[in-house]
């Protein structure tokens, strides 16, 4: 089983290069790349089948048992129905911070961690997708590929995911 | 420049809240007609050290209080101010008065400076009123004044007797003597010819005696210390040292003189009697006085120069032993009444004072010869919660490694590998043991919320006029310090309504033929992995008919056939009430509903027992901790669950036979004669590939709320002990279930909410049928 671990190196994202730039790590989902701030990542390692829970989404996999920690794993795979749901030994798994909680989320494979700056990120336009645009921080093109920058935090936390109680995601 | 104290704010805060509530407790157990020394003593010591700590910290208004409390409980534990109820009262309020303000200071509520003065008036005028009654001042006796010549009025007679031996005495004596005398004159009236013979000096009028006993204090025994008007220490009938002389030059007159009139204590020791008839009728006048003053351990002090006369040192010594264990009832009482009767029996006793009280304090140690353990023994540290939780995460991470590593190492050939295999058992002994203690670290003895309830019953009997009787057992049973703060308030409730609901008034009581005096009784032991606490009263029990009738009233539903258990569980009811009316105790909107929640959320219940006219026990059951739970295994398709093993009554295979159907669906087992609702887990958590035909799986007989249901699953695996983990910290509260485990392969398994469950059955059932 492939497990990298890759802590966030925090305070060098922003204030580099022009003030604005940011440390992104990028991930694909079937044919589509994204990038999440590097900030809420906290580790990658692979996937291990977790303990299923009852009545719950199906793209909510289950709770793994992270050194003592009981953490959700969704898999972006289902949610947004891109990619091949199957779990191989390089199932990729990316541990993420999302202010007190920790979660996991499936992808298909993780490629980079990039420098973006504000202005290359472009507003994303109105249209209908899985992922309402309200997640969507903005595009980046980045060598003729197209970056989708998805807002993880409040993906995570909306009521779509259902990984929070409901009162909870009231405020 | 200031050093920043709020630093050190939160320490003194804790210390203060933990003098204020070892003072309380101490103050609820003091009898009241004879104080205990120890006791005094220890509130004393309490009241200063928040003194002490509140001034160097500039809380002037918590200081001034105790201040006044102190310098009142001082008097008091000196035997100079008798203690009186009032006063108990008075040191309760100003023991909350205190707490009013230490809260304030934690920025928690606003401190009423009008209180701090008006409890420093009450403890003031408690201490004035009761002084000049107590303290008659003790006229010098003219005939003192005129025979020794240099005493002007007022002055002080000190006499102690050094804790050293000679060698050391002469040293001490002139340090004491210098050191008084940089503040008053001072004068050696009579020096100390043996190691255990008395010091005299004679102080100046101005001389504060309490600051002079506090520096005798470093040098003498405590209790041979002696501080009086001078010419109190005994009268002088001839010359100005005379008197004090004769215990130079003739301590054997003395001797005498005391064993002549000594009521006949000496004449029972054959050696000394010979002696005591050499008495002279002066020198036994001059002793009376002597003796007025001096109580049991001085008259055995005046004694003991009678070694210096080849009579009798044995004896002596001897009596001194009784006099001071007071073992010999004789001896002992002899020498309690000597300060009394000499006075009216020799009229020409040169001391016009009055009876001289026996100082308290000595009577009152010969007759507790057995003094309390010190309370504040042990020691501790004061460590984070949160540490602490940290520590048992990881013990618990390392229990779970330990189990990995066992699985595979049981793979291995256990030949091949003998070492490795004994290295995992020594391994699992010790993380085992090392899970075990540092579990122990946030356990603590119940006593911390029992000791609040001396002072609830004492407040609230008053209040409602009822006498109470608080009886409290098995205060050192412990339990995790995350429940013993959850527990206390639904535990209050608890008393409380047994107080005001349950106990009759004394009137009533006394109709029955009862006591007048209520008892409550407050029980704490472990059972079966569980705590129990009950509270317990002997009042006039639950009254069925009146609520059913409030039952009926509120809509519940209630009937004439229900058992008195299920009647009882109606006052957990929310909204309930027995009272008839609502008092400043009840209806406050917490009722017992409220209560029963608490504890059901701590994993716990509460059940009721009542018979009437004898009383009513409330009984709650609590796990040890939260953090562990002794868990039964089962298995369901390819997962695995926990059931918490309080729950499970029994577990058993069907028969076909038991198993009844309600319309066609089979959702009924018969157990014992009892139908109870099944609930398949395969179904309410849609597990796929389960046993699926209720004779083939296993059923679990389940109990939460008083109802029981039948949990139907695939297999029994195991019983462990289990650390729970939240779900809920990570994700959100799934139906079902109450939390999640990790297993010794490092997988989670869930933990079901039974009470869940069991409700399910209930709603499911009808919808099923």
């Amino acid at each position: 089983m492939m497990v990298q671990e890759q802590h966030a190196t925090k305070g060098k994202a922003a204030g580099d290069e022009g003030g604005h730039a940011q440390e992104y790590l990028t991930y694909t989902l079937g044919p589509e790349e994204y990038a999440i701030d590097i900030l809420k990542v906290q580790e990658i390692r692979g996937y291990e089948p977790p303990t299923t829970i009852a009545n719950a989404p199906d793209f909510l996999k289950g709770v793994i048992n992270l050194r003592g920690t009981i953490v959700p794993i969704v898999d972006l795979r289902i949610k947004f129905n891109v990619g091949k749901a199957d779990y191989t030994p390089f199932t990729v798994v990316i541990i993420l911070n999302i202010g007190s909680r920790v979660v996991g989320i499936v992808v298909d494979s993780v490629s980079d961690v990039t420098m973006l700056r504000q202005e290359q990120i472009r507003p994303a336009p109105e249209f209908a997708a899985t992922v309402d645009t309200k997640y969507i921080n903005g595009l980046c093109t980045l060598d003729e590929r197209m970056l989708i920058v998805v807002d993880i935090e409040r993906l995570m936390l909306s009521s779509e995911m259902a990984l929070v109680d409901a009162a909870q995601h009231a405020q | 420049m200031s050093i920043d104290m709020s630093q050190f704010y939160q320490v003194f805060f804790e210390e203060a809240q933990e003098h204020l509530n070892s003072m309380e407790s101490l103050l609820l157990e003091l009898d009241i007609s004879d104080p205990d020394a120890e006791q005094l003593n220890a509130i004393f010591r309490a009241a200063h050290s928040i003194k002490g700590s509140a001034g160097t910290f500039g809380f002037t208004d918590l200081a001034e209080v105790t201040h006044v409390l102190e310098n009142l409980l001082d008097r008091i534990r000196k035997g100079e101010l008798a203690l009186r109820p009032e006063m108990i009262d008075a040191f309760l309020d100003a023991g909350d008065v205190l707490k009013d303000l230490l809260a304030a200071h934690r920025g928690d509520g606003v401190a009423d400076h009008s209180q701090v003065e008006a409890m420093c008036k009450r403890l003031s005028e408690l201490t004035v009123s009761t002084a000049t009654t107590v303290q008659a001042p003790a006229p010098a006796s003219a005939v003192v004044t005129e025979v020794a010549g240099q005493t002007s009025p007022g002055d002080l007679d000190v006499s102690f007797v050094l804790d050293m031996d000679a060698a050391e005495a002469a040293n001490a004596v002139e340090n004491l003597v210098a050191e008084l005398g940089q503040r008053w004159t001072v004068e050696v009236v009579e020096r100390a010819s043996a190691a255990d013979d008395p010091w005299r000096l004679r102080l100046a009028a101005e001389a504060d005696p309490e600051i002079v006993r506090g520096m005798l204090e470093f040098v003498a025994r405590s209790d041979s210390i002696r501080i009086g008007p001078a010419g109190s220490m005994g009268s002088i009938a001839d010359g100005s040292d005379g008197a004090y002389g004769f215990f130079d030059d003739d301590a054997a007159v003395v001797t005498k003189a005391a064993t002549d009139d000594s009521w006949g204590l000496f004449g029972d020791e054959p050696e000394l009697a010979p002696a005591g008839t050499q008495a002279t009728a002066a020198a036994a006048d001059d002793s009376y006085g002597l003796f007025t003053d001096f109580p049991a351990p001085a008259v055995a002090a005046a004694v003991s120069p009678a070694p210096s006369l080849d009579t009798a040192p044995g004896s002596a010594g001897g009596i001194t032993l009784a006099a001071a264990a007071g073992s010999e009832g004789e001896g002992f009482g002899f020498f309690v009444d000597v300060p009394a009767a000499p006075v009216n029996a020799t009229p020409v006793a040169a001391t016009p004072k009055p009876e001289a009280p026996t100082p308290p304090d000595k009577p009152g140690t010969a007759k507790r010869p057995a003094p309390k353990p010190a309370a504040g023994g042990e020691t501790s540290i004061r460590v984070d919660v949160d540490k602490v939780d940290q520590l048992i995460n990881l013990i618990g991470e390392l229990v779970i490694t330990q189990a990995m590593l066992a699985q595979s190492a049981s793979t291995l050939d256990p030949v091949e590998f003998e070492r490795l295999h004994n290295g995992l058992a020594q391994l699992e002994r010790n993380t085992r043991d090392m899970q075990e203690s540092v579990m122990s670290i946030r356990m603590m003895p119940i006593s911390v919320v029992f000791s609040r309830f001396p002072r609830v019953v004492r407040d609230l009997a008053q209040k409602l006029g009822k006498q109470i009787e608080l009886k409290t057992t098995g205060e050192g049973t412990e339990l995790d310090k995350s429940l013993i703060e959850r527990i206390s308030d639904p535990l209050t409730h608890l008393v409380r309504n047994s107080l005001d609901h349950g106990v009759e008034m004394p009137a009533d009581r006394v109709a029955k033929g009862k006591s007048p005096v209520g008892t409550i009784t407050l029980k704490a032991y472990h059972q079966s992995g569980n705590i129990v606490i009950e509270v317990g009263d002997d009042g006039a029990g639950l009254n069925r008919e009146k609520i059913l009738a409030k039952a009926r009233e509120k809509g519940l539903p209630a009937h004439d056939q229900m058992t008195d258990n299920e009647v009882w569980l109606l006052i957990f009811e929310p909204g309930f009430s027995t009272a008839d009316q609502v008092t400043e105790v009840s209806g406050r909107g917490v009722g017992m509903d409220v209560v029963k929640r608490n504890i059901t959320a701590m994993g716990g219940r509460v059940e009721i027992e009542s018979m009437t006219g004898i009383g009513t026990r409330m009984t709650v059951r609590l796990p040890l901790t939260l953090a562990i739970l002794d868990g039964m295994s089962v298995a369901a398709g390819k997962e695995t669950y926990i059931i918490p093993l309080g729950y499970v009554i029994e577990s058993l295979q069907a028969d076909r036979s038991m198993i009844k159907s309600v319309s066609g669906v089979e959702r009924l087992i018969q157990v014992r004669g009892e139908y109870l609702p099944v609930v398949a887990l395969y179904e309410i958590f849609r597990i796929p590939g389960t046993v699926t035909q209720l004779d083939k799986g296993i059923m679990v007989v389940l109990e939460a709320d008083g109802v029981k249901a039948a949990l139907f699953i695939d297999a029994l695996v195991g019983q462990h002990q289990v650390v729970i983990k939240s779900l809920e910290s990570n994700y959100r509260k799934v139906p079902g279930v109450s939390g999640a485990t990790i297993m010794g392969d490092g997988h989670v398994a869930l933990i079901l909410d039974v009470g869940a469950l069991v409700h399910m059955a209930k709603s499911a059932l009808p919808a099923a049928a």
